[in-house]
């Protein structure tokens, strides 16, 4: 019973929280950039770094809970259906982390290049550091989840 | 190309009647950046020079420009019946009298005279033409009067400061002395230790969009190398490891061609069409890329399988690292994502260690040995020893009690001796706070760095499942829907993840490895020059 729900289940967060992380950063980057934007157009192109990492994040939700559905037939156990699960809790809280941080890293270093264009390359470390949040995560659940339904390895 | 352009500091003392002349030579040359050395700077502290003060003479000259602009508008409502006033022209004229510049005077007062005639006699085109030289007589003015703002003064002296590259040296002195009929002084010297001279780079014209990528983070200083040159090969490299397909490698190197081409046949396109067919040359680097990462890894628009993956491995201490020869997507259907994650890492380690040797070349260059033998040689030669202990001893690396009772060499040669000469060189030198705190930094960042290029693993990853997932949704429908359902697909792929790797790409460019060779705190060379309206 329990091992049918949590694979579904694990697909619903695995492509949920990353989706409302990436929403929440594109929607706070892209209203300061449309403000900035008005100031100053040419610092878009450049500050459009941010809307595109943060689209990421829910690509990578994507493609875990991809996996997973690819998966969800191999999965008779419940110890494969906790692996689904807790693979997509780390996608889902390391998106949802990795947004929290390029929504106010990036809409402020869309600010900052509105008075200093040249803040750029030094603020978007910023940007880029909280997005390797969310990819740390895809890659520990990519890991969990191929183990999920093989048999072990022998070393 | 590596270097940027040698610089000469040009300090110039000219009598002030030829002062205008001379800016006027130097806005032409175009090479001529203005700025104020700290000595001089000194010098005014101590009132030996006083800042010129041409505020009075600003207001003056805009409010000529403004009736010059007044009389064009005038000029240009008027037909030849209807004759305009000659009010705004009489203004101007008045307001010239204060100007205390007779030559310069001279030249204008003729122009408008020229100006007055032809409006007299009807000519109005002539008259345009006069005008439009009117403006641009004194908007040159103008401009040589904000520059002069910047200049200082002594006696009947103006004595300004500035940097050219130094191929054009001697032509500007010469050019200097005849506007100033030999009335000036000019002192040519080398850049000394605390200057900072702008920055020109000289990338060749097929590179300039690595460049414009490279400079995006900052502009190098006058003492660093051109990233761009570096840039260019190892960005394709990694862009091609991570957006590893045959298909879509191709297709981005038929856009790359097009557009080439596009930009033979000239035209007129968008910003953004624009810009893609500005870059020809870069989508063809980057799909030719794709297509070597496509074969080793045997994906062609997401089916793997149709192409053998090629592959080799090399062998670095006790572990093999394969290069290729497995598709990522069957490695993960099969749970073993071990190799992939070697082969990451292995690329961050070398372009890590390529950046250190960079560093190193970088301090060689300019000479600064004891530097080098305390920053970029131990810093390179730790992170090669962890490297190699890395690969060596794998999970028994943690193992600390074996590690310091079996490989007590291997820990002294490649930990202990780089990191006490790190420490120590750099804590004689700078202090050993600075030097604790740099060490620290640099082991810990590195590793860190290094770890990051495990994106390089998820990257590709994602990318394959992407074009594989298009691949299993067709499946059971009839062939145009499938055809449809992954030409969908691959369009999807080549836009968002293209996006995703190449802001990636830049990413680990911009972070990981700028960071251990490139500050990008140049200043940017902005020669005097004369704008179109007749000054900027």
């Amino acid at each position: 019973m329990i091992e049918d729900l949590l694979p579904v289940l694990s697909v619903l967060i695995a492509s949920g929280a990353p989706s409302i992380g990436a929403i929440y950063a594109i929607t706070t980057v892209g209203t300061t950039m449309a403000g900035a934007g008005t100031e100053k157009p040419e610092i878009l192109t450049k500050a459009l770094i941010a809307v595109v990492l943060a689209e990421a994040i829910a690509i990578y939700g994507l493609l875990t809970s991809f996996m997973l559905v690819t998966k969800i037939p191999t999965i008779t156990t419940l110890a494969d259906s906790y692996k689904a699960l807790i693979a997509s809790l780390i996608m889902g809280i390391s998106g949802l982390s990795a947004a929290i941080g390029i929504a106010r890293s990036g809409s402020a270093m869309a600010g900052a290049m509105l008075e200093r264009p040249e803040t750029f390359s030094k603020n978007v470390v910023g940007v880029v550091l909280a997005e390797a949040i969310a990819i740390y995560g895809l890659l520990v659940a990519f890991m969990l989840i191929a183990q999920i339904g093989v048999a072990p390895i022998p070393h | 190309m590596i270097k940027p352009l040698k610089m000469k500091k040009i300090r110039a003392i000219t009598y002030r009647p030829y002062f205008h002349r001379v800016a006027a030579v130097l806005a032409e040359s175009g090479v001529f950046h203005p700025f104020i050395s700290s000595e001089a700077e000194d010098w005014l502290r101590k009132g030996l020079v006083r800042r010129v003060d041409v505020s009075k003479d600003l207001s003056k000259i805009d409010a000529i420009l403004g009736s010059i602009d007044k009389a064009a508008i005038e000029l240009s409502e008027a037909s030849s019946i209807d004759l305009p006033s000659f009010k705004s022209l009489d203004e101007a004229m008045k307001m010239l009298e204060d100007i205390e510049d007779e030559g310069y005077l001279c030249r204008v007062k003729d122009l408008l005279e020229e100006c007055r005639k032809s409006i007299a006699e009807g000519y109005i085109d002539t008259a345009r033409s006069s005008l439009g030289k009117l403006r641009d007589l004194v908007g040159t003015y103008r401009f040589s009067l904000e520059f002069m703002s910047s200049t200082l003064e002594v006696c009947d002296c103006i004595v300004f400061e500035g940097w050219t590259p130094a191929g054009y040296v001697e032509k500007l002195c010469e050019d200097i002395k005849r506007a100033s009929e030999g009335y000036s002084i000019v002192e040519v010297t080398d850049p000394g230790e605390e200057d900072h001279p702008p920055t020109v780079i000289e990338t060749p014209r097929t590179l300039k969009v690595f460049e414009r990528l490279a400079v995006a983070y900052g502009l190098p200083s006058y003492h660093e190398f051109n990233p761009a040159i570096f840039f260019s090969i190892t960005f394709p490299i990694i862009f091609g490891l991570m957006f590893a397909d045959v298909g879509h490698g191709l297709l981005l190197l038929i856009l790359g061609l097009a557009c080439i081409r596009a930009k033979r046949m000239g035209g007129e396109y968008g910003e953004i069409i624009g810009y893609f067919v500005d870059n020809g040359l870069f989508f063809v680097s980057l799909g030719v890329s794709s297509i070597i990462g496509g074969l080793l890894y045997g994906d062609i628009f997401g089916f793997h399988g149709v192409i053998h993956p090629i592959g080799f491995s090399i062998r670095i201490g006790n572990t093999w690292i394969p290069i290729g020869g497995y598709n990522p997507v069957a490695m993960l259907e099969h749970g073993n994502l071990m190799p992939m994650f070697k082969f990451a890492l292995f690329v961050g380690a070398i372009h890590i260690t390529l950046g250190l040797l960079i560093n190193l070349a970088v301090k060689l260059v300019n000479r600064e040995y004891l530097e080098a033998l305390t920053e970029p040689i131990p810093w390179l030669w730790l992170y090669v020893g962890l490297i190699y202990m890395v690969f060596t001893l794998k999970y028994d690396i943690f193992n600390i009690v074996n590690l310091f009772s079996q490989h007590l060499t291997m820990v002294i040669v490649a930990l202990v001796i780089p990191l006490a000469l790190m420490i120590l060189g750099k804590g004689l030198l700078e202090g050993f706070m600075e030097a604790a705190s740099f060490t620290f930094e640099a082991v810990i960042s590195t590793i860190g760095n290094t770890v990051s290029y495990g994106r390089v693993m998820a990257l590709l990853l994602s990318h394959g499942m992407m074009s594989s997932m298009f691949i299993q949704l067709s499946h059971g429908m009839s062939l145009p829907v499938q055809i449809a359902v992954i030409a969908l697909g691959t369009f999807l792929v080549m836009f968002i993840e293209g996006l995703i790797v190449f802001v990636h790409t830049v990413r680990l460019h911009w972070v990981e490895w700028f960071s251990k060779f490139y500050k990008g705190e140049g200043i940017e060379f902005k020669p005097l020059r004369i704008g179109k309206g007749g000054y900027v």
